[in-house]
């Protein structure tokens, strides 16, 4: 009885150390404390036997806590260079899309598909690429699991509603984060019947200014055997950009 | 055109910008007896771009090699060529562009610059639009913006019909008759609007008899008074665009000059995922100062139209589009299906027909000659 005691005694420090699963996610939507950032995308996407290639000049600033805007030109292949993508996050109504087609010469407003739609025809989706809202989940710490040598926690996230699910297209997601760095290492997909439907792999990471950047990561689509891989290179941060940089008259520069 | 000459000429001495293009191979089959091709070549495409700071020099200049009967030989045609100088809050552009106003698709009241090319539509927009030299300067402040712009020399629209015997009549180009006109932008909670006067000559035809009892062809002056606005909502945009046409038949007592009127579109743009959208437009045309008797042959008091852009695309492999007009009141319709494969990286093969349909007399029915298929073949590099 005293043994057991003592067992409970020295297990406590050991529970109470061990973060629940929203603290985990917290530590990792949180770290973020960037003012502004640059970088330079390149996305391969395999499918059916071709490879397609996709550029992008990335630029992104936190207006509010809670709001980005986000501007991206797309560098490559030549036919679509020059096309221009404006989100003006609003955490209160509507974003705000547009888009500058060269071909067309004009700046349309585009409405959302949703979060769940694919990003660029790739396997990330516009939710896998954004900022999670931590409301939308309910997560539960699965304890400590090794992966590729290291450990790491195991989070499981259910969607908080109907809505969250129909949106993402998610009834699960399974969160491997890196208590080192506090990033997602691994990512495993699961659509709303409960079936494994995307992989990600978070192949390489840079530190600035003591934050760690995913910079090379791969989804792997295990229901179409499509795979898709986002590097994130020349990533800059605090670069002081210009809120004039996110309007609609510079999507057309 | 000198002036555009010289742009041209300037930023091609200025190696050492950007080169880009494409080279296109196009054949145009004629949907009409005897089904001959209306346009066969092949097209080299050279844009240049540099930028000195505060100002960017761009060129855009086609080599048109055309192998049909009609047109055979090798054209050059300065697609766009201009200068922009940057300020802090003001751009100005001078020298060939495009410049388009407006917010709906296909149908843009207040669109009355860039003129169309009517028997030409495929599915690119610098084949069918036709840019205009002009001097273009947006000034912005806080999240409005305001553009002026003038367009001394009056381009028209190409509509591919011939009135036997018709001779066209152009403005003269003189000050008197330069066009121009301004655009005021602004945001309000998410709406997005614009209101616009642009003082011009029609881009479309008016066939009037001439006092020697032939008939002319003329493009009278009118004052277009605009507004626009979208709106997103969810998976939605909504949007709409409108314009009054002051014409100089103000009083409608003249039988050959169009009178006042009104012309709108009323649209829906929904994203039903990130393959499909699909854009619902309603259009209606009032005409205003109606006296029966004294109206133009062809000209109804109130026509209405409704328009549909359906798009699926498999982001990177190939895209479907479907673009389709139809007139309520004689029952034409103009349809663009495009099939688009891209081939490789940069390498797209475009399939696609340009259909007009209708009675004789019908706005669309009356262009059926220029029905067509196309194939093209385009390599961006």
């Amino acid at each position: 009885m005293r043994i057991k005691a003592l067992w409970l005694l020295l297990s406590l420090p050991l529970v109470a150390a061990m973060p629940s699963g929203r603290e985990v996610m917290e530590r990792v939507v949180n770290k973020a404390t960037w003012k502004d950032m640059t970088a330079d995308v390149l996305m391969r996407i395999s499918a059916r036997g071709r490879e397609r290639i996709r550029k992008i000049k990335m630029f992104s600033r936190k207006r509010t806590a809670e709001e980005n805007d986000t501007l991206m030109r797309f560098t490559y292949p030549p036919d679509v260079a020059g096309t221009a993508f404006l989100l003006i996050e609003h955490s209160k109504g509507e974003d705000e899309r547009y888009l500058y087609l060269p071909a067309l010469r004009r700046i349309r407003r585009i409405a959302s598909s949703g979060k769940g739609g694919a990003f660029m025809g790739s396997d990330f989706s516009y939710y896998d690429i954004g900022k999670p809202k931590l409301g939308d989940w309910k997560y539960r710490n699965l304890g400590m699991v090794e992966l590729n040598g290291r450990k790491v926690y195991k989070v499981e996230a259910l969607p908080a509603n109907k809505k969250v699910e129909k949106e993402t297209k998610y009834g699960k997601i399974i969160h491997y984060v890196d208590p080192q760095k506090w990033s997602v290492v691994r990512a495993e997909y699961y659509d709303r019947m409960g079936k494994l439907w995307k992989v990600l792999e978070v192949r390489s990471f840079k530190e600035i200014k003591g934050i760690w950047f995913q910079t090379d990561l791969v989804m792997n689509n295990i229901q179409s055997g499509s795979q898709s891989e986002m590097k994130f290179e020349n990533l800059k941060v605090d670069q002081g950009l210009s809120p004039s940089l996110f309007t609609k008259r510079s999507l057309r520069r | 055109m000198r002036g555009t000459g010289a742009i041209l000429l300037l930023s091609i001495l200025l190696l050492g910008g950007d080169f880009t293009g494409y080279m296109k191979f196009y054949a145009h089959q004629s949907l009409v007896s005897p089904y001959g091709f209306t346009k066969l070549g092949s097209r080299l495409q050279l844009n240049l771009k540099k930028s000195l700071g505060k100002i960017d020099f761009f060129s855009s200049l086609d080599f048109d090699m055309r192998a049909e009967e009609q047109g055979r030989g090798l054209s050059l045609y300065p697609v766009e060529a201009y200068i922009t100088f940057h300020w802090s809050s003001v751009d100005l552009r001078i020298g060939r562009q495009f410049v388009f106003w407006g917010r709906t698709d296909w149908i843009n009241p207040t669109d009355n610059i860039t003129p169309w090319d009517y028997t030409n539509i495929t599915a690119e927009i610098e084949d069918y639009r036709l840019s205009v030299d002009a001097a273009k300067l947006d000034w912005y402040f806080g999240n409005s913006s305001l553009e002026l712009v003038l367009v001394p020399f009056f381009k028209p629209n190409i509509t591919g019909m011939e009135i036997p015997g018709a001779k066209e009549v152009l403005p003269e180009q003189k000050p008197e008759n330069w066009q121009e006109g301004l655009r005021f932008s602004s945001e309000f909670s998410g709406l997005n609007f614009s209101l616009s006067y642009w003082k011009g000559f029609d881009l479309y035809p008016t066939v009037v008899p001439d006092m020697q009892g032939g008939l002319t062809v003329q493009h009278p002056r009118q004052q277009v008074f605009g507004a626009d606005f979208d709106y997103a909502l969810g998976s939605f945009v909504i949007k709409g665009e409108g314009a009054y046409f002051l014409t100089q038949d103000r009083e409608g007592t003249d039988p050959f000059v169009k009178n006042p009127y009104l012309h709108y579109v009323l649209a829906l743009e929904w994203a039903a995922s990130s393959n499909l959208t699909a854009d619902l437009q309603f259009v209606e045309k009032r005409v205003l100062r109606w006296h029966q008797g004294l109206m133009g042959p062809y000209e109804e008091r109130i026509s209405r139209s409704a328009s549909l852009v359906f798009t699926y695309k498999r982001e990177g492999y190939w895209k479907l589009q479907l673009i389709s007009v139809y007139n309520f009141k004689d029952g034409d319709y103009f349809l663009l299906p495009i099939f688009t494969y891209e081939f490789a990286d940069g390498v797209n093969i475009y399939l696609g027909a340009t259909l007009f349909r209708g009675p004789e007399e019908s706005p669309f029915g009356r262009l059926k000659d220029s029905s067509r298929a196309f194939l093209e073949v385009k390599y961006s590099f």
